[in-house]
């Protein structure tokens, strides 16, 4: 099965195999990658259940710095009045920055700090 | 009160095996301490076991504890850059205490402790001192910044900086929760179920082949339950790193 060393066309024929082999091998792979991470499974209800929680979280500490200041102050319902509504402004915003895409820290890293400077100075 | 063996709620009871008073205080070891020993014991043993052969080519439990290690060390250098490797001893260390918390869940008789609200939030918290320590010994009162977003006009900034607090604050609320939450509704919903084949199969032999259909929802609970203690335990893992980023890199 093996060609002889010198043979190059049949080890070119050879590799060429191999390769279409192995992208064929990629792109079933990637396929079901792709089913996988599609909505309806039980990553979604992960994704779900996170989102839900940073939103009700916003309004409970919202909810509950009202009414420790109303508790302080004695103004019993505005601090709280005001305060969900801040509340669910910081859930918004919790939702908001969880689903939107992050830029990498790597790509933005200022070259000022100290630490950054290191690992800049070598790979560029 | 008569001890019912279908009871949901019955499994997360605190009992204390070494009663302990110091004062006014009730430092007793309970069944909750006794499962966190066991968790941490569990995986240092674990880590130090599969490692110790340090084979070039590594044996099966060596790739478990190498593949582990990857993993977090990936996650961590994705959110918060090479600088947060200084963090991987803590991120690796929640992510391990967590998940495998939560797999000792599993075991039929074994007590959940990430499903007390109160072991969940003192994780969450630890986390949030991490971040606020070490954003205020790093960039002092620049740490600020973080709470100050870009190009807000200035009439609207107090109340842009009262939400981003807020937001900030809500984030050991909403770490806790979301892990005790889904730990404790899991294994209510896993228990409630069982109890709907001890309940049923009380009635005769229709009530038997009427549990049928519990009993393939608790399979299929089982197996789901499975994942959420690896998914739960990762996103934890995933955004102490971004917050850790945030301690890290403030101001954007």
């Amino acid at each position: 099965m093996v060609p002889a060393p010198g043979d190059t066309d049949a080890w070119d024929a050879r590799r060429e195999k191999l390769g279409a082999k192995l992208a064929e091998h990629r792109a079933r792979n990637a396929s079901q990658a792709q089913k996988e991470r599609s909505p309806g499974t039980t990553q979604g209800i992960a994704e779900g259940l996170k989102l839900a929680s940073e939103f009700v979280a916003g309004i409970i500490v919202g909810a509950a710095i009202g009414y420790g200041i109303d508790q302080l102050a004695g103004t019993m319902p505005f601090g709280l009045i005001v305060f969900l509504m801040i509340g669910f402004a910081a859930g918004v915003k919790n939702v908001l920055s969880s689903v939107s895409p992050k830029p990498s820290p790597l790509a933005k890293a200022p070259p000022v700090t100290k630490d950054a400077s290191r690992d800049n100075g070598e790979n560029r | 009160m008569a001890y019912d063996p279908t009871d949901p709620i019955h499994q997360f009871q605190i009992n204390r095996i070494v009663p302990i008073r110091i004062g006014d205080w009730d430092f007793s070891f309970t069944n909750s301490a006794l499962f966190m020993v066991l968790t941490v014991a569990v995986t240092a043993a674990f880590l130090y076991y599969t490692t110790r052969g340090r084979g070039l080519v590594p044996s099966r439990g060596q790739s478990i504890t190498e593949l582990t290690y990857e993993f977090t060390a990936n996650m961590l250098r994705d959110a918060a850059g090479t600088a947060g490797m200084k963090f991987f001893p803590f991120v690796f260390s929640i992510f391990m205490f967590i998940l495998v918390a939560n797999l000792f869940g599993m075991f039929p008789y074994f007590f959940t402790v990430t499903s007390h609200l109160i072991v969940t939030f003192a994780l969450a918290m630890l986390v949030m001192a991490v971040v606020v320590g070490y954003g205020f010994t790093k960039h002092g009162l620049k740490f600020f910044k973080l709470f100050v977003p870009e190009g807000v006009p200035g009439i609207l900034m107090p109340l842009v900086v009262l939400i981003e607090v807020v937001s900030f604050l809500s984030r050991p609320v909403s770490l806790s929760v979301r892990l005790f939450a889904n730990m404790l509704a899991g294994h209510i919903t896993l228990k409630v179920f069982a109890g709907f084949i001890v309940s049923l199969s009380a009635f005769g032999a229709l009530g038997i082949l009427g549990s049928i259909l519990p009993l393939l929802m608790v399979v299929a609970l089982t197996a789901l339950e499975f994942l959420v203690a690896a998914l739960q335990a990762y996103v934890f893992a995933v955004l102490t790193c971004m917050y850790l980023n945030d301690a890290i890199h403030p101001g954007h």
